[in-house]
């Protein structure tokens, strides 16, 4: 009988990906165990331009939105097929810049019930990154050294450079193979031409990009994205290491030469690709060419990994439970690199990340908050005094739009957009429907903001005198208190009266009133 | 030895044509009639096959020939014939086919079955019991159906359909100097060909047409015949050659094609003692050339003697029958699924029962655990029980996906209505790809199970016709192999449109990548023989006629590869030419069982390699279809595989070796040899094989428990 045989546990769980990008439309169907390995059932994988229109018109056409409601509605099939329930969408340039972004996702819901998100370019870098790491972690040895990571994608290009395995840099260029193919082909139609006008567009980017940072350090080169891929898997001399394909610096360059000459029939006819695949190879590789050159690696690194994987690699530390470490280290060093270039008090700021934490955990149950919230409670500890670095007067501000300014690795906008905000009420002012900033934000957001605020003002408080003082600090929690117990040795006058002034927003959103007690 | 380099082995002397092969392996058939060692019956279905290969060869080959030499077209075949040369040898190649299987049948086969009883009477021979009840049949059965149509010189000749039957009659001039008047007069195809007389012992036959000309003055009162002769037009059908429809087909063909009338005939035949003159006026009124007439000594199209073959009892004129086993592995089996978890199954049919292949439909039907069953459908009888099965689990709200090929308009009616059924219980059909026709043979089954998601996958050479698989020599793996799931999906999913054709782990799919994937694991041979590793290639198809194949085999022939090829049907390459094809032999097997599996073997320097397939070695297979190969990769099953194959290189009794001149011969039998007939030596082994797996089950004893569960992999023998 159907429910004798129905398992007690719901493991291990169907689970689905969606990446609406700029050349295709891909999905993934995997299983997640309980342990949190992942296990692939399918793949798909279906050729739409989307970038086409939104890097030529700025909107995507009638016939793409629904030309991709008809591959999602295929997509689904197959889902349903596993009884998938868990389907996590994202989108990215094609989509994220088309000025009827909004219509488009309403269509998709209309017809297959599938609910995308659009997400940034660091959002995506970062989970990536993810399965980057999944691939390379142990078995190449990039976290020693710096590691130049690049993604030519449909629309855009995103650049990672690590230290010792931390990321210290991020940027998101506007230069995908797609949108190159479009600009490029609105110029010219002279092959040879082309390929020069693409070399000259990516020469700019890339020596934009050496103003921020230079490549040069970089001992490892590590080339991600749906091209390199196929390049790694059609070319004889790259060398496969069960996770990843490694491609000598010279076969590699020289590749991209040969290819670069070919037109677009005799590369689906001497690579087997289709014409979908061999309208973004040129630009691509010769992209990935440009970067290899600023560099002195040795060898590319192609490691079997796609936003998909990174999608599925959260999906999966979210099932069960199991942070999702490896990213989050990379955002906080990230977050770190910003604060030494604004002269944080580094020690002061982490004290207060460490505090707020504290505060988090022992709050869970009042603010039923998760782990990528306490992530930008930790962020916006780490930045609350950058704005200093501009002035004093009023720097709660200045540290508003630094933030808000900046590219950190693993956030999207929106997020970085939170984080400002609850760094900005660190002091002073609790939100108020005066506050632009506050108000651009929906409501969901909004509430967030103040219950990480208010976290956030009480840590502070805690280290009133850049001491560090308050350590091992316990907590009570009563029907209208939240007393936290500190070392009744010490003088904690100053800290009472700022918690006085400061407790404020912590008493509105918790409703209960905070204060030390010596024990 | 001079190597011949690359542009050389383009030479057309290197190169046999391929529809006088096709001719040379219909004449290979035609010798199973003539062997006096098969039974009487069983030699006479072997005649008709002929008759029936013929028929389709001509409106389809035969009919593309004349359309290019129609439309001028001279380029030249691989083996360096123009259209027009290679209309004139099939023709002459034709003839004397024709002449030698008359000759088996009315002088051999007929006479044969006359002593057992079984006659096909004469006009003159009747007895006055049989001559009155002739009349009867005439008078009440004929008569009323027969209409003469009289042909006037200006008059347009009437479209008398494909295949079918008619006496051409030549009437006496109207006025003492005039011209003589022409008529047909068309046999109904509705009617038995031939009607039973009273015998007082034994069976007794008439054919029909022979009772008409008895009377068919009746049908021209008042006029004189002069002369009569029965005649059959075939025409040009714009089909597609095909030899995957086993029975079905040639029905299905006569149905359809009987209603084309109006194509263009490519084919007279006529009895042998026609009039001259009826004979000109026929090959004038339907434009045809000489060489186009066939003059039988004997009834024309002995197709319909299969009357004969179908009847009851007479065991004795036929092969012993043969019982398709179960594999040992599955025979204690009361599921499917624990079995296959634990280990491959290959299995080889007729020999080994398709019946695993319907049961696992079937149970995965009412599993309330299997969430999808995805299938190709390739001309399957609408009877199938798989077919029954698809609808159940389809009723049960499972995703059922059926991609069905219907190739010809004559299936599709056929197909409709349980194409139809399927629809309606919720399955999703597919009609194929465009432009493309699916000939691979893939099930899948996704089952939910404690430890996560399942596939179980079938892979075969054969159609999913539990009635050819009784007939066909077939391979099928049955598998849970995770890599092959993966691929098994990714198939379907580009198949449905849902995905693009993805880069697949362990499948090969044509028409994208199949031919280059050969040729990629014959050149490696090639490479490693030069390397100084053992190397060899074994393979086993219907057809081989890919000129880049074939050279790739030249190249790796040139290099020393040991090359074997079981070619059952066309073969275009040329073996045993010096510094080309020293090391290649060809067999061709014809027997009992229509051989069909395909299977490649690639020694690979000591890292053996085997696949099975759906296609042949032809441009069709490899460019205009959908096909799979797929790897055989358990020790058990690669090994079991390869036994196989390599048997059918020890063949001695029904082994025709190709010789460098083109011709076919058996190999010459020298005292005390062994004799193997690889068809008799499986049925043999899977006999013996069955009885041990069933003697070795009877003899375990197997505590029954209450509840056991049949998911228990425990609880399931494990026999190979």
């Amino acid at each position: 009988m159907r429910t004798t045989r129905q398992r007690s546990s719901e493991w291990p769980k169907p689970v689905a990906v969606i990446d609406i990008g700029a050349s295709a439309l891909r999905a993934e169907i995997a299983e997640i165990n309980e342990d949190g390995t992942i296990r692939q059932l399918e793949s798909l994988r279906k050729g739409v331009l989307l970038g086409n229109d939104t890097f030529t018109r700025g909107e995507l056409s009638l016939e793409s939105v629904r030309a991709a409601c008809e591959v999602l509605r295929g997509f689904k099939k197959v889902m349903d097929e596993y009884g998938v329930r868990d389907i996590r969408a994202v989108a990215t340039s094609a989509v994220r810049e088309a000025a009827n972004s909004d219509t488009f996702l309403d269509r998709v819901f209309m017809t297959t019930g599938i609910e995308v998100e659009i997400i940034e370019g660091p959002e995506e870098s970062r989970l990536s990154y993810a399965a980057i790491h999944e691939a390379l972690n142990g078995r190449v040895p990039f976290d020693k050294g710096v590691a130049l990571l690049v993604e030519v994608g449909g629309g855009s290009a995103d650049v990672a450079i690590l230290d010792d395995g931390e990321i210290v840099h991020s940027a998101t260029l506007a230069m995908g193979a797609i949108r190159l193919r479009q600009t490029v082909a609105g110029i010219s139609t002279d092959h040879a031409q082309r390929t020069e006008l693409y070399k000259r567009f990516i020469h700019n980017a890339v020596a934009n990009l050496q103003r921020d940072v230079s490549l040069r350090e970089a001992d490892h080169f590590i080339a991600q994205g749906g091209d390199m891929r196929l390049v790694a898997r059609r070319l004889k001399k790259a060398v496969f290491h069960d996770t990843f394909h490694e491609i000598d610096r010279e076969t590699f360059s020289e590749f991209c030469t040969q290819t670069s000459r070919l037109t677009r029939e005799n590369l689906v006819a001497k690579y087997n690709v289709s014409y979908l695949e061999a309208e973004t190879l040129v630009p691509a590789l010769l992209a990935y060419s440009a970067f290899l050159k600023e560099t002195p690696a040795s060898s590319v690194i192609v490691p079997n990994a796609s936003l998909r994987r990174g999608l599925l690699l959260e999906m999966a530390s979210s099932q069960t439970g199991r942070s999702f470490e490896a990213l989050d280290k990379h955002v906080l060093s990230s977050a770190l690199s910003l604060a030494e270039k604004f002269s944080v008090d580094l020690a002061h700021g982490q004290h207060v990340a460490n505090t707020a934490t504290s505060l988090f955990d022992a709050l869970k149950k009042e603010h039923g908050l998760g782990t990528r919230e306490r992530l930008f409670l930790q962020v916006a500890a780490l930045l609350h005094e950058v704005g200093m670095f501009v002035g004093m007067t009023a720097h709660h501000q200045h540290t508003y739009y630094v933030i808000s300014a900046a590219q950190l690795f693993g956030l999207g906008r929106e997020e970085i957009e939170l984080v400002a905000n609850v760094a900005r009420y660190h002091r002073r002012s609790t939100p108020k429907r005066e506050h632009a900033g506050y108000m651009r934000l929906d409501r969901a957001a909004r509430v967030l903001v103040c219950k990480l605020a208010a976290l956030l003002r009480v840590a502070d408080a805690l280290d009133r005198d850049h001491q560090q003082k308050a350590r091992r600090l316990r907590f009570r929690i009563t029907e209208d208190e939240f007393l936290i117990l500190v070392d009744r040795n010490r003088d904690w006058t100053m800290e009472r009266m700022t918690l006085e002034e400061k407790g404020d927003l912590f008493l509105a959103c918790f409703g209960k009133r905070v204060a030390l007690r010596g024990v | 030895m001079t190597k011949k380099t690359k542009t050389e082995l383009t030479d057309p002397s290197l190169y046999l044509n391929r529809e006088l092969s096709w001719l040379e392996f219909n004449a290979r058939v035609l010798e199973e009639a003539q062997d006096a060692s098969v039974p009487l019956l069983e030699r006479l279905k072997f005649a008709c096959i002929v008759s029936s290969n013929l028929d389709e060869f001509f409106m389809v080959r035969v009919a593309r020939l004349k359309r290019a030499v129609a439309e001028g077209r001279t380029e030249r075949c691989p083996a360096g014939l123009t259209p027009r040369q290679q209309l004139q040898r099939v023709h002459a190649r034709s003839h004397r086919l024709v002449r030698d299987q008359y000759k088996c049948v009315f002088d051999e086969i007929l006479p044969g079955l006359a002593k057992r009883g079984i006659r096909l009477a004469h006009t003159p021979d009747l007895s006055p019991a049989q001559a009155t009840h002739v009349e009867r049949v005439f008078a009440t059965e004929l008569f009323p159906v027969l209409t003469p149509m009289a042909v006037e010189p200006d008059r347009r000749f009437p479209l008398l359909a494909n295949l079918t039957l008619s006496f051409g009659v030549m009437l006496a001039p109207a006025s003492p100097d005039g011209e003589p008047r022409f008529a047909v007069v068309p046999i109904p195809s509705g009617l038995p060909r031939l009607v039973q007389l009273p015998a007082d012992e034994g069976l007794t036959y008439h054919s029909l047409e022979d009772i008409a000309r008895t009377y068919l003055g009746r049908l021209f009162p008042g006029q004189e015949i002069l002369s009569a002769s029965l005649f059959r037009i075939t025409r040009d059908s714009e089909l597609e050659f095909d030899d995957e429809g086993a029975p079905d087909f040639l029905h299905a063909v006569e149905e359809e094609l009987q209603t084309r009338r109006t194509n263009h005939p490519v084919r007279l035949e006529v009895e042998a003692a026609a009039d001259d003159q009826l004979v000109k006026w026929l090959l004038g009124e339907l434009k045809l050339r000489t060489e186009t007439l066939y003059r039988l000594p004997g009834s024309l199209d002995v197709r319909d003697l299969l009357t004969l073959v179908e009847l009851p009892g007479h065991e004795d004129l036929w092969d012993e029958p043969f019982e398709p086993v179960l594999p040992g592995a599955l025979l204690d089996a009361e599921s499917l699924f624990p079995v296959l978890r634990e280990h491959d199954v290959l299995l080889h049919h007729p020999y080994e029962s398709f019946e695993p292949v319907a049961q696992l439909v079937s149970e995965a039907a009412i599993d309330p655990d299997v969430l999808a069953i995805k299938l190709t459908l390739y001309r399957t009888s609408g009877e199938s029980p798989i077919i029954s099965a698809l609808v159940r689990a389809a009723q049960a709200g499972k995703q059922v996906t059926a991609v069905v090929e219907v190739t010809a308009r004559f299936d599709e009616e056929r197909n409709v209505e349980w194409a139809k059924r399927l629809e309606e219980a919720g399955a999703h059909v597919i009609h194929g790809v465009h432009a493309l026709k699916t000939h691979a043979k893939i099930l899948l089954i996704v089952r939910r199970e404690p430890d996560g998601i399942r596939r179980y996958l079938h892979l075969g050479t054969g159609n999913y016709n539990d009635r050819t698989a009784r007939l066909y020599t077939d391979l099928g793996l049955l598998t849970v192999d995770e890599e092959l799931g993966i691929d098994g999906s990714s198939f379907f999913n580009a198949l449905t449109g849902y995905s693009d054709p993805p880069a697949f782990r362990k499948l090969t799919m044509a028409p994208t990548g199949l031919r280059e994937r050969f040729i990629a694991l014959i050149d490696r041979e090639a490479q490693k023989a030069k390397d100084g590793q053992p190397v060899e290639i074994l393979a086993k198809m219907n057809s081989l006629v890919d000129p880049q194949i074939i050279r790739a085999l030249y190249r790796a022939s040139q290099t020393g590869v040991p090359i074997w090829l079981n070619v059952r049907g066309i073969c275009c390459l040329r073996p045993r030419v010096k510094g080309v094809s020293d090391t290649i032999r060809v067999v061709s097997l014809v027997d009992r069982y229509l051989e069909h599996s395909r299977m490649f073997y690639f020694r690979n320097g000591g890292d053996e390699e085997l696949y099975l397939s759906s296609a042949d070695w032809m441009g069709r297979n490899l460019d205009r279809r959908v096909e799979l190969m797929f790897p055989i990769e358990s020790p058990e099953t690669r090994d079991k595989a390869l036994t196989i194959l390599r048997t059918f290189f020890a063949e001695t009794e029904k082994g025709r070796w190709l010789r460098a001149d083109g011709k076919y011969a058996r190999k010459p039998r020298r005292a005390g040899d062994p004799t193997v007939r690889c068809q008799q030596h499986f049925r043999e082994q899977a006999a013996t094989a069955h009885s041990h797996a069933e003697y070795l089950t009877r003899t375990r004893f197997r505590p029954m428990r209450r509840n056991a569960a049949v998911e228990d992999g425990d609880e399931t023998p494990a026999l190979t």
